[in-house]
């Protein structure tokens, strides 16, 4: 068996082999009647297309080592991630809202995942060179991936929030509160609900699962005690990005459902 | 004195117009029912006057002959204040409840927070057993009392109902009703002016000084209690009357 970088090498003929489990699914789904047969081809061409066109271009990208290249590529991860959050967009009929709250994620996550994948990047494990992509890429990838879950979840729950507490909202702006002080309940079960899965995650790291990057470096013959440091320093950015784009994307998304002079404007209102 | 003018005010929502060139005056003192049918723009006549509600296109409001947009917003909301149709209660008891509606207010002694807080109580009618227990174990005439007391914390100037009653059984609403006669009163001697929206027409005759009536976003009538309801000169007051048969 050969290895490359210290890790098995798989050849195609090994991957059909490892496909074979795949046949539980299809069984479950044939015997039962669920109807994700045609789901599950869709989604097993669709992932070994989008992966392996990733696996080329990160050959051809670790290659550059441009930063220009390396940054075009995060922008469009972030623009993807903020498309893809269907979550955020629940409850919202309006395509002029749907497309509000996609540049609001976007923004958030292009400045709260970023600028902490910036300081992940320069100002901790400082590679050789600087802007080396087979660093910046990955931990790019797992910070825009699990701020775009928070600011997805931060954004349903500030929406769903709003629509119940329409009523308290009005009465305290008729008592004279701001728009900041009218929705603080709000932005803190948003803020709350946000953040809480990816405590709950650290709560139990190690315990219940050993988490994908460091089980990843470990089979590819890391030392797991370096690959404990990386995680641990990949989930503490995790949380500083989650709480970062949570806490932009509230603040802009409450924007929308408030005029300048702190007048509520509910759902059903915004979406005319 | 004139407390409030509305001058041509027109009110847009989305393509629908909900106001269109209202005007009337309101004195100091005065006591105006707002009535008409369901989606004649009531609501946001009264919300346009303490600037809760968004969509004005044209016209201006004059409150003590300033316009509205002179006045900062959160004060302009804590003097010219607003009474929901059914009071929202927060978790915490009934004095909880009343004592929150001067949180927002930043220059307010302690002893004349309290101050306050008898005279509002007394106002709304609340007797001390109510105080102590959890606002949302009340009933809904309950409610609304500790809703009033809580607005009268912030000492108004105006106060706007909006269907405080509507909520309510007709029992409840007859007793709610005298409270608010008492309540007038005292806002009489304040020379404190209110409006108050109304689907029932008998508490419009009970309470008002002068009734507004509003039909498809525009003004009907603007007469003296009496008036309105004895010698209707307007043919479609006389048929909005004898449809409620008045």
């Amino acid at each position: 068996m050969s290895t490359t970088l210290g890790s098995i090498e798989i050849s195609y003929a090994q991957m059909a082999i490892g496909m074979v489990p795949l046949g539980i699914v299809i069984l479950l789904s044939a015997v039962y009647k669920l109807g994700l047969i045609k789901s599950l081809v869709i989604a097993v061409v669709r992932a070994c297309i989008q992966l392996g066109i990733m696996g080329y271009l990160l050959v051809w990208v670790f290659a550059q080592d441009n930063p220009w290249v390396i940054s075009l590529l995060l922008i469009i991860m972030v623009a993807f991630a903020s498309q893809a959050s269907e979550r955020a967009l629940k409850g919202i009929s309006s395509k002029k809202i749907k497309f509000k709250i996609i540049k609001i994620l976007f923004v958030s996550i292009a400045l709260g995942a970023l600028s902490v994948l910036c300081y992940l990047q320069f100002v901790v494990v400082r590679p050789e060179p600087l802007w080396e992509g087979k660093y910046i890429i990955p931990l790019g990838g797992m910070l825009i991936a699990q701020s775009m879950v928070a600011g997805s979840l931060a954004v349903e729950r500030l929406r769903s929030e709003f629509e119940a507490r329409a009523d308290e909202i009005e009465t305290l702006l008729a008592l004279g509160a701001t728009s900041a002080e009218a929705s603080r309940e709000s932005v803190k079960v948003a803020m709350t609900a946000a953040l809480m899965p990816i405590i709950n995650s650290m709560m139990v790291l190690g315990i219940v699962a050993l988490p994908g990057m460091m089980s990843g470096q470990i089979l590819a013959g890391v030392s797991p005690l370096l690959a404990v440091r990386y995680q641990l320093l990949i989930f503490f950015c995790i949380a500083a990005s989650a709480a970062l784009v949570s806490w932009l994307s509230i603040r802009m998304v409450r924007s929308l459902f408030f005029t300048r002079d702190d007048q509520f404007i509910r759902l059903e209102s915004l979406q005319n | 004195m004139t407390a409030f003018s509305i001058q041509n005010l027109t009110v847009v929502k989305g393509e629908k117009k909900i106001l269109d060139s209202v005007s009337f005056d309101v004195q100091e003192g005065e006591f105006v029912c707002i009535v008409g049918p369901s989606g004649a723009g009531k609501s946001t006549l009264l919300r346009q006057l303490n600037r809760l509600d968004y969509g004005r296109i044209g016209g201006q409001i004059l409150w003590n002959g300033k316009s509205l947009e002179e006045y900062d917003v959160h004060v302009l909301r804590e003097q010219v204040a607003y009474i929901f149709q059914k009071a929202v209660m927060f978790p915490g008891s009934a004095e909880e409840n009343i004592k929150m509606g001067a949180q927002f207010e930043h220059n307010v002694t302690q002893q004349e927070l309290e101050g306050r807080f008898v005279k509002a109580i007394r106002e709304a009618g609340i007797t001390p057993e109510m105080l102590s227990v959890e606002a949302a174990d009340l009933s809904g005439g309950q409610q609304q009392r500790v809703g009033i007391a809580r607005t009268l914390m912030l000492d108004p100037v105006v106060l706007l109902f909006d269907e405080p009653t509507a909520s309510l059984d007709v029992e409840t609403s007859n007793k709610f009703c005298k409270t608010l006669k008492v309540l007038k009163e005292h806002l009489k001697e304040k020379k404190s002016a209110s409006l108050m929206i109304t689907h029932r027409l008998e508490e419009a005759s009970f309470l008002a000084d002068k009734v507004l009536m509003l039909e498809e976003g525009k003004v009907v009538a603007f007469l003296p209690v009496n008036e309105f309801f004895n010698n209707p000169s307007n043919e479609r007051v006389a048929n909005f009357l004898k449809a409620y048969k008045l």
